[in-house]
């Protein structure tokens, strides 16, 4: 953030735009201390030192930098921001937050789940010598672990999984342990989704650099958590260590890291790679003689750039769009799993909801953590998948 | 039993943490507001009921919250008061098409009952530029106008029946699904524009309409407001009925040429942005002719993209307004008259000489079709004598509306900010009797003073 907090939020009116967008605003039964204009007033609050950071935090915290909010915000604010900026300034941080960013930092992983992240690419061929790398992050392959922590919160509640957190930080992690607990249908499920989106790449032409076992996660929930510091060494780490593979361009494949990479990044380090979402390099017409509806992801919609690049891809096919597309697309919900599971299971089940009742015959989604939200039924398939098979 | 624990013995939600209830305390106005006792969000009328029976019977004062939109501190919360929020009453309880109503609960916000009705080809009109946010009961409560106001008038035509709860406790019903009815008086009318000082609307009956269509956007430029103003009452004048006419002065129109990309012809000080209803095919043709009577510098046919465009632009009018803002703690007042059509060449005029003398920086837009002006006052809030100034200025305002038969408040209602104004536009009437006649209304709904105390006027 360029301007001083306290400057950024003077700007804002109070006209409450950004509250009706805001989802934790509903999901949290319309209490406005879970809403966009609410965490705007309780920030001004705190830098005027009238109230506690014990008594503001869970606001912040329960944001999901949905950045819907920004998109009508007559003043130009983003609560998201906001919240994001006082989560930098919080003191005491979450047991689990903790234990995750220390795992980010130590393994350079979440979930410490080290080779498992490249199974998916036994047997297929990858050029070292392309100047393209395909930069998975690991955040497809994270997303059977993440669901079972939240298998293992559903059975043993949040409370003992903070003292194993506390734990675990200590003593070391491996995703190892959370084995037991994965479905291996899901690993599958994700692993031919990277499959897919290998090929898609690979078959317009474009051959690909992977780096495997090294291949390190993005550092984009250090930001989310509320680790500034930690995540601005990070990104420094992260810089050098490109440049110690020498790499030159970069093919993300979920949102988040595309915007981390391509905007919020520049703010901490020089990043000196060219950027681009493998969608970009998809040369394929789809033919389908049904009908879609997209789940556009806000990373895509409302951060630095409206990305729309898969319209091209899908003008053939008859899309209806749900009820908030394009720039008003509603979240899933996703980045509240780790501190507020509740609140992500109603966000979810409203845009499902939503998205099922346009009645189209599939639900594309482009991001794993929207995929792993919203896929409540077979329709529901991520983006790859479906142009891949038609 | 204290409150406190008689909301939590009927399981009632309800906040009542510092923290929890600070968003409470402000609306959209420079008004400050005061910390609330506890803020309740009910879930249905029965919960509502049992919530103001109890303050009545304690005199707890109560404040009513929809989207906290208000422009006039008329939902700004008030010290020890019990905040009543509407938005857990979203839902839309019946639509039809055929009957042309939709029964909705208070607290839907007016984009989403639209987003409804639009999907079944239906409209309700009232569109202020604050719908995202604003609710059925809200808006309900202040009579809220906006852009189409010049075609459909403002929310009062659109109101069918009202559910409200009385401040006793005591739940009515006024009138229905019907479009009209003749039984004696008007109960739903005297809870529109009350601001919540007569009781609390829980749902409420509203009139729809098929969406029209088809319009064409012209936009003419003007070197006088005077001959804006003419061009707008001869419109009116020889039958056209635009759906649309807004109006923008110098700095509010560069900015839409900025966002828009379309250009200003030199000389142009004042802009009308026209929407004609193409139901017959030579109407906007008619109304091409009769705005080159009256000395256009120009006047552009907008094609669809451009018209999209000026859409968006006055859309975001305000918000760009917003953005023009120099110093730390400026704010944008919005001023809110209105006069008959007839009197808009004159006031226009007198309103500049206004914007002169006082040397406020302020721009002019508004919707002129129904001649609603709106002077966005440049304020710092943290200065006193600018906020006197202000002040004056919005008075000397009221003064040229009332000079020339309007009102003081056109659409934002009155609130704090505007109680002296509408005890002198009663003066002005020489009709004083009308502020008796409200407060022997107030007394009868609510006796003990419980309902937003200090709004409207005071007792
Ligand atoms: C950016 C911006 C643009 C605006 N543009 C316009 C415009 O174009 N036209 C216009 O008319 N106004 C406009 N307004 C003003 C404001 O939006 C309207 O006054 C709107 O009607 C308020 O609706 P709300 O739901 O936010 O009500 P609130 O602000 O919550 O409440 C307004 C009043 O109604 C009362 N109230 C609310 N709900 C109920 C209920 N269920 N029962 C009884 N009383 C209730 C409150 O106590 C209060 O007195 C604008 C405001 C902003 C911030
Ligand atoms: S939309 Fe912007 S100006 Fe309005 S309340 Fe939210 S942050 Fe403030
Ligand atoms: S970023 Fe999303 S969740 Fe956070 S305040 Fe804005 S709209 Fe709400």
């Amino acid at each position: 953030m360029k301007e001083s907090l306290d400057n950024y939020i003077s700007r804002c009116i109070n006209c409450g735009f950004c509250e009706a967008v805001c989802p934790t605003l509903d999901a949290a039964d319309f209490q406005a201390y879970y809403g966009a204009r609410g965490r705007v007033n309780l920030a001004k609050e705190f830098l005027n030192s009238s109230l506690s950071e014990d008594s503001v935090i869970n606001s912040f915290n329960s944001c999901l930098h949905c950045n819907a909010c920004l998109a009508v915000c007559p003043a130009g604010i983003s609560a998201g921001e906001i919240s994001e900026q006082m989560k930098f300034l919080a003191k005491r941080k979450d047991p689990l937050a903790i234990f995750i960013a220390r795992n980010i930092i130590k393994y350079g992983d979440p979930l410490n789940i080290g080779k498992r992240a490249t199974f998916w690419s036994r047997g297929l061929k990858f050029n070292d010598s392309s100047e393209y790398l395909l930069y998975t992050a690991r955040m497809y392959q994270l997303m059977p672990y993440n669901s079972a922590v939240s298998i293992l919160r559903k059975k043993f509640g949040n409370g003992i999984l903070k003292v194993f957190s506390n734990i675990m930080r200590e003593i070391g992690f491996s995703g190892a342990l959370l084995a037991p607990f994965v479905e291996r249908k899901k690993i599958e499920e994700f692993n031919s989704i990277l499959i897919n989106i290998y090929k898609l790449i690979t078959d317009s032409g474009v051959e690909v650099r992977y780096l495997g076992e090294d291949e390190p996660y993005s550092g984009a929930m250090l930001l989310e958590l509320g680790f500034k510091e930690e995540f601005n060494e990070y990104a420094n780490w992260l810089v050098n260590f490109f440049k110690s593979k020498g790499v030159k361009k970069i093919i993300t494949i979920d949102p988040h890291t595309y915007t981390l990479l391509k905007f919020q990044i520049k703010e901490y380090v020089d990043f000196p790679f060219e950027v681009i979402f493998y969608l970009d390099l998809v040369k394929k017409e789809v033919k389908f003689n049904g009908s879609i509806t997209i789940h556009q992801a806000c990373h895509l919609e409302r951060y630095g750039e409206k990305y729309r690049k898969y319209n091209e891809i899908l003008s053939g096919t008859r899309i209806i769009y749900p009820y908030h597309f394009n720039e008003k697309t509603l979240c899933c919900g996703g980045p509240d799993e780790v501190l507020f599971p509740d609140m992500t299971d109603k966000i979810a089940d409203r845009r499902y909801q939503e998205l099922k009742s346009t009645n189209a015959d599939y639900i594309l989604t482009m991001c794993p953590i929207c995929y792993v939200n919203l896929k409540k039924d077979d329709k529901v398939i991520d983006i790859s998948q479906f142009i891949s098979n038609f | 039993m204290d409150l406190i624990e008689f909301f939590e013995r009927k399981n009632i939600n309800f906040l009542s943490k510092r923290e929890e209830m600070i968003p409470y305390v402000k609306d959209a106005s420079y008004f400050p507001g005061s910390l609330p006792r506890a803020v309740v969000l009910p879930k249905d009328e029965n919960e509502i009921s049992e919530v103001l029976s109890k303050c009545n019977e304690e005199n707890v004062k109560v404040v009513t919250r929809g989207g906290g939109t208000s422009l006039t501190g008329s939902s700004a919360s008030i010290q020890d008061s019990i905040v009543i929020s509407t938005l857990r009453l979203n839902k839309i309880l019946d639509f039809s098409g055929g009957d042309r109503y939709v029964h909705a609960q208070a607290g839907v916000r007016i984009d989403d009952l639209n987003g409804f009705l639009q999907s079944k080809g239906f409209v309700y009109p009232p569109d202020p530029a604050s719908s995202l946010a604003s609710t059925v009961g809200g808006t309900i409560s202040t009579n809220a106008g906006g852009l189409r106001g010049t075609y459909y008038g403002s929310t009062k035509e659109w109101v069918l029946g009202l559910g409200v709860v009385l401040a006793d406790g005591k739940i009515i019903k006024t009138g229905g699904k019907v479009l009209k009815r003749s039984i004696g008086y008007d109960l739903t009318s005297i809870f529109i524009g009350a601001e919540g000082t007569l009781g609390i609307i829980y749902d409420a009956y509203l009139k729809i309409v098929p969406k029209i269509e088809r319009f064409q956007r012209l936009l003419a430029f003007f070197n006088k407001p005077e001959d804006l103003g003419k061009a707008v009452f001869q419109l009116k004048d020889r039958g056209l009925n635009p759906l649309g006419a807004e109006f923008a002065d110098k700095i509010s129109m560069n900015i839409i040429s900025r966002i828009s990309g379309i250009s200003i012809p030199s000389g142009s000080e004042m802009l009308l942005i026209l929407d004609i209803p193409i139901q017959e095919v030579n109407e906007y043709e008619k109304a091409l002719s009769i705005i080159k009577e009256v000395n256009p510098i120009d006047v552009k046919i907008l094609n669809q993209t451009e018209s999209e465009l000026v859409y968006k632009a006055r859309k975001g009018l305000y918000s760009a307004l917003l953005n023009e803002r120099e110093r730390e703690g400026e704010f944008i007042i919005i001023g809110d008259v209105v006069v008959p059509s007839s009197e808009v060449p004159e006031s226009l005029k007198e309103i500049q000489e206004l914007i002169k003398r006082f040397g406020l920086k302020t721009s002019l837009f508004g919707h002129i079709g129904d001649g609603n002006i709106h002077a966005n006052i440049f304020t710092n809030l943290n200065s006193k004598e600018e906020m006197e100034k202000a002040e004056k200025f919005l008075e000397e305002l009221g003064d040229v509306a009332l000079a020339h038969h309007g009102s003081v408040s056109a659409e934002h209602g009155i609130g704090y900010e505007k109680k002296n104004l509408l005890m002198k536009e009663f003066m002005y009437k020489n009709s004083p009797t009308n502020l008796d006649l409200m407060k022997s209304i107030k007394r009868i709904f609510d006796p003990n003073n419980i309902l937003n105390p200090g709004k409207v006027f005071d007792l």
